[in-house]
């Protein structure tokens, strides 16, 4: 590394933000590296009014030959981002063309879009997802569920490893994302009881197919 | 910094974008995707409204989340560089004096690596290994104390070793 700085340090440095190694060499190199570095502009949707009880997003009536979606995120209530059960916060975001972007309002998923999401721990756990039929019966075997377990520590955001290509659009399937504060009992038989779990809340993020 | 204000968003972007995608370009070798990343992470950012209690506390929070974001990206999508070069690749030939910049093989062998650890010893090798970070640069960035990186880095050495 140059003069054995990290990178984290030289810019760092470069950006001003610590006095001790703003003229060392590497943060003068990255300084004079971040000139040429050219910038998009920054496009910020504008806030939404407060969404109304326990649903934030909802997508709808789509062309036949998109892929319609209705998406409810549970928000329980004004600064409560986390369940009372020791949830965490969802974003969900799609990817086309190799292009990840967020999903929002004005998303509108079309055929072959894969989805994923990713948390923000208020506690330690092991957050899961599972797709279910509109009535909550499970289309994963177990081993679909167990395989997707995210271990996350409070404080701490990640993305779950892989995303999700939802399957037979017109099934109406159900996407959960499901938070378990302490390691869930997971049935072979039937993986949807991990959503029945003492200690897991499945109120985190559901996103449905109609 | 309080990022619910758009103005103070826009004045970080302005100042701490340009590191933000440059980091992320070098480890991914793609300057389109690392924008992509870079553009998500402030959107995130504008949707939590998060409250820094000053700069510096706000740029390790974007390091971090661009950090996470290009690791899960490079997971999943390593395959693709594998072969040819691709749109938005960055002309690392002539970014050969960029310390911190990785060529396509050791991106391959990094990804090879990679495979084989949690989300959380992925983050710390790539911290350690590519950004060149001390413990103590790691634990501000990850929020966490310096005793927990410091028993990640020896799980982290045990595992490499064993394998």
């Amino acid at each position: 590394m140059s003069d054995k700085s990290s990178q984290f340090r030289a810019q760092l440095g470069a950006l001003g933000l610590d006095p001790d190694a703003a003229r060392s060499p590497a943060a003068m190199g990255e300084r004079e590296r971040l000139g040429g570095v050219r910038l998009p502009e920054l496009r910020l949707p504008a806030k939404a009014a407060p969404p109304p009880r326990s649903i934030r997003w909802q997508l709808a009536a789509l062309g036949a030959s998109m892929l319609a979606a209705l998406v409810i995120v549970a928000w329980p209530r004004p600064h409560d981002d986390l369940t009372p059960k020791g949830g965490a916060n969802v974003r969900a975001f799609y990817e086309r063309a190799g292009k990840v972007a967020p999903l929002e309002l004005a998303t509108r998923l079309v055929e072959g879009d894969r989805v994923r999401a990713e948390l923000d721990a208020a506690a330690d756990g092991t957050a899961y997802w599972l797709v279910t039929d509109p009535a909550g019966k499970a289309l994963v075997d177990t081993a679909f569920v167990r395989a997707s377990a995210l271990p996350l520590s409070g404080g701490m955001t990640a993305p779950f490893a892989k995303s999700i290509q939802l399957v037979g659009p017109s099934a109406g399937e159900v996407l959960h994302v499901v938070f378990c504060s302490a390691a869930p009992s997971l049935s072979e038989s039937d993986a949807s009881a991990i959503l029945r779990q003492p200690g897991c809340s499945d109120r985190a993020f559901t996103l449905r197919t109609p | 910094m309080d990022c619910r204000d758009p103005d103070n968003l826009q004045r970080l972007y302005a100042s701490a974008g340009r590191a933000a995608v440059l980091k992320t370009a070098r480890l991914l070798g793609r300057r389109d995707v690392a924008e992509e990343i870079v553009q998500s992470t402030f959107l995130k950012l504008w949707d939590a409204g998060l409250d820094f209690p000053d700069e510096r506390a706000a740029f390790a929070w974007i390091y971090r989340t661009c950090h996470n974001a290009a690791i899960d990206h490079l997971r999943a999508h390593a395959t693709r560089f594998e072969g040819g070069v691709e749109p938005g690749e960055l002309a690392e030939a002539a970014a050969a004096d960029d310390p911190w910049l990785i060529g396509a093989d050791r991106r391959r062998e990094l990804k090879d690596r990679l495979a084989t650890l949690s989300e959380r010893e992925a983050q710390v090798l790539v911290y350690r290994l590519v950004d060149g970070m001390t413990q103590q640069e790691i634990a501000e960035v990850m929020g966490v104390s310096r005793k927990t990186i410091v028993r990640l880095c020896a799980d982290l050495e045990a595992k490499m070793e064993g394998q």
